[in-house]
């Protein structure tokens, strides 16, 4: 009764948008903590955007931007031939967007509190400021690293309102688990609601209750930031 | 040989702030010591900041012989990785989540991939680091650390050492006993060094030479103690302050009471150190009471020193007159004018100093 194919397929999309957010979350992350650029706030306030935009108001953009006339369906489908809106890698160009702040935020806080000295130690010793990134910066951030981390692919596992805009609900392709169980609820079908409900729950409380017994983290830094 | 002189030549403007210049030499060939000495605020950071290519001036030029660092007419402008200049910033910035010897590794960077644990080896030799190797930055002494440091910015040779106040973050004791470890640490490194410092003490101690920063420029540069002794204008003797300062040697030592030869004449002073030791005495010109020679009362006095001597120059400065008198080695005193009237002071004339032995400062 439970809907494995649409837990599988959260999954997949969470885990896939953590590694994506990994990529573009930490140099992003690093140019907000170091830069002095006087764009530096528009571009912050572009970042930390889906945490105040409901979701329908962000999917029904990406929406448009996806559609076969819109510049990223139009770019999509003359480089791959397929279709961005409603299918798998359009859901997660969306939760990559949704959830950038979840992680940025976290990365870039701790990367402001790595002390300016060391890494101006390392440069004067001859290292690049890529290693000096790799070997003092990151190390020395991880705990905020894990933090965002685990935050994007908890908000992932929970997203439902850019889902249902961008993805609809195909089974296999963008029925995630939160589509599914709305989907049942609708269908006033209550015990498979139930039957998929809890795994995410289970999985979301393992998940934290791990990362905060290992690592005791803090999972809203931003909060005391400034 | 090529040319190794390091020429700095400076100008940095703040914004509603104050500008800072500075032009210097320095002659890295023979390993020396320079202290970039002045009160917080003279821009004695900055300097060090700029040589170092973290900080950027608006004009002037920095080069060693014929290598070019900065170049403000042009912009160019050496990045610090080039540089291969050891920076120990204030707190020294060891890297808290790798231990000694990765520390002391991360300065091999530039050192050839198979002479890198040969070298950091020979680090952790010389500075004294072995069994250590484990420890993280912050199961260490301040000794410790400041050893790590060291090696770690020795690794990869560098040409030049840049210290912003090596020891201000500690207290007093550990101070005074880094200090004379830092100097011979500076010595053994053999790396010309160039250290910011506003502590007298460790400028007389650590320094070879001097460079007095006032209001934002190099007022006065030369010898230590040819700066101390004799400050080229008031600015200059407000900041180092009105002293004698003078090489002795210890003959004494025995309950806290040191005996010392001081060119031609001995001095009590308090402190331990060994029978035979160099060291410095400084004496600040408020400390020193004149006598007149005609007055040479036989009454005992507490002071423990009294030099008889003779006048050698009169100078007003401020509303106290400064006279340096000869009394084995040269003494400056400084004293009211009525004072002055009273003794009938003038040059030439027998005079008597006294100074209390507390008043002797020991340095080294």
């Amino acid at each position: 009764m439970i809907d494995w194919q649409a837990v599988w397929l959260s999954l997949r999309l969470a885990a896939a948008t953590t590694v994506v957010l990994l990529a573009v979350g930490l140099p992003l992350g690093y140019w907000i903590a170091r830069s002095q650029r006087p764009w530096r706030p528009l571009v912050e306030a572009l970042v930390a955007l889906p945490l105040i935009l409901p979701p329908t108001v962000l999917g029904f953009y990406l929406l448009l931007a996806m559609g076969p006339n819109g510049p990223l369906g139009a770019l999509w489908a003359g480089a791959t031939g397929g279709r961005l809106a409603f299918s798998f890698e359009g859901l997660l160009i969306a939760s990559v967007l949704y959830s950038l702040p979840f992680a940025v935020q976290p990365f870039s806080v701790a990367f402001a509190a790595v002390d300016r000295a060391l890494l101006e130690v390392s440069w004067t010793l001859g290292r690049s400021g890529v290693a000096t990134f790799a070997r003092v910066v990151v190390p020395l951030s991880m705990g905020g690293i894990l933090t965002g981390m685990i935050l994007a692919f908890a908000h992932t596992l929970g997203e439902f309102g850019v889902v249902l805009m961008v993805g609809g609900n195909i089974p296999g392709e963008t029925r995630t688990v939160s589509i599914a169980i709305y989907d049942r609820v609708q269908a006033l079908d209550y015990a498979a609601a139930a039957a998929t409900a809890l795994p995410l729950l289970f999985i979301s409380f393992t998940v934290l209750a791990l990362t905060y017994g290992l690592r005791g983290l803090t999972l809203v830094p931003w909060l005391t930031r400034r | 040989m090529a040319d190794q002189t390091l020429s700095v030549e400076l100008e940095r403007t703040y914004p509603r702030g104050p500008s800072i210049r500075a032009s210097f030499e320095l002659n890295l060939a023979t390993a020396q010591t320079l202290i970039l000495f002045g009160p917080s605020g003279a821009g004695k950071t900055t300097i060090l900041r700029c040589l170092a290519g973290l900080d950027q001036a608006d004009r002037g030029r920095i080069a060693i012989g014929p290598e070019r660092w900065f170049d403000g007419q042009s912009g160019f402008r050496l990045p610090p990785q080039r540089r291969r200049v050891g920076y120990l910033p204030q707190g020294l910035a060891l890297f808290p989540h790798l231990d000694v010897r990765a520390n002391v590794a991360f300065g091999a960077a530039a050192v050839p991939a198979s002479e890198r644990p040969a070298r950091v080896a020979e680090l952790i030799d010389l500075l004294g680091l072995a069994g250590l190797e484990h420890r993280r930055p912050g199961q260490l002494s301040a000794g410790q650390r400041q050893r790590v440091a060291l090696a770690r910015a020795l690794c990869r040779r560098p040409r030049l050492l840049l210290l912003d106040e090596p020891l201000s973050a500690l207290d007093t004791p550990t101070r005074e006993a880094l200090r004379t470890e830092l100097r011979h640490l500076l010595r053994v490194g053999g790396v010309p060094a160039l250290i910011v410092t506003h502590d007298r003490s460790e400028a007389l101690v650590l320094g070879d030479r001097v460079a007095v920063m006032v209001e934002g420029s190099a007022r006065q540069v030369g010898p230590t103690l040819e700066v101390f002794d004799r400050p080229a204008d008031e600015a200059v003797a407000r900041i180092v302050g009105v002293e004698t300062v003078m090489p002795a040697t210890v003959i004494d030592s025995s309950e806290g009471l040191l005996r010392l030869r001081v060119g031609e004449a001995e001095l009590s002073a308090l402190g331990e150190r060994p029978v035979g030791a160099s060291v410095l005495v400084s004496i600040r010109a408020e400390d020193v009471i004149l006598l007149g020679a005609s007055g040479g009362t036989p009454t005992p006095v507490s002071a423990r020193n009294r030099l008889p001597g003779r006048v050698i120059s009169i100078e007003p400065a401020g509303s106290l007159v400064r006279v340096r008198i000869d009394c084995g080695f040269p003494l400056v005193a400084a004293v009211t004018r009525p004072a002055l009237e009273e003794l009938d002071l003038r040059t030439g004339a027998a005079v008597a100093a006294m100074v209390k032995a507390p008043s002797v400062h020991v340095i080294g």
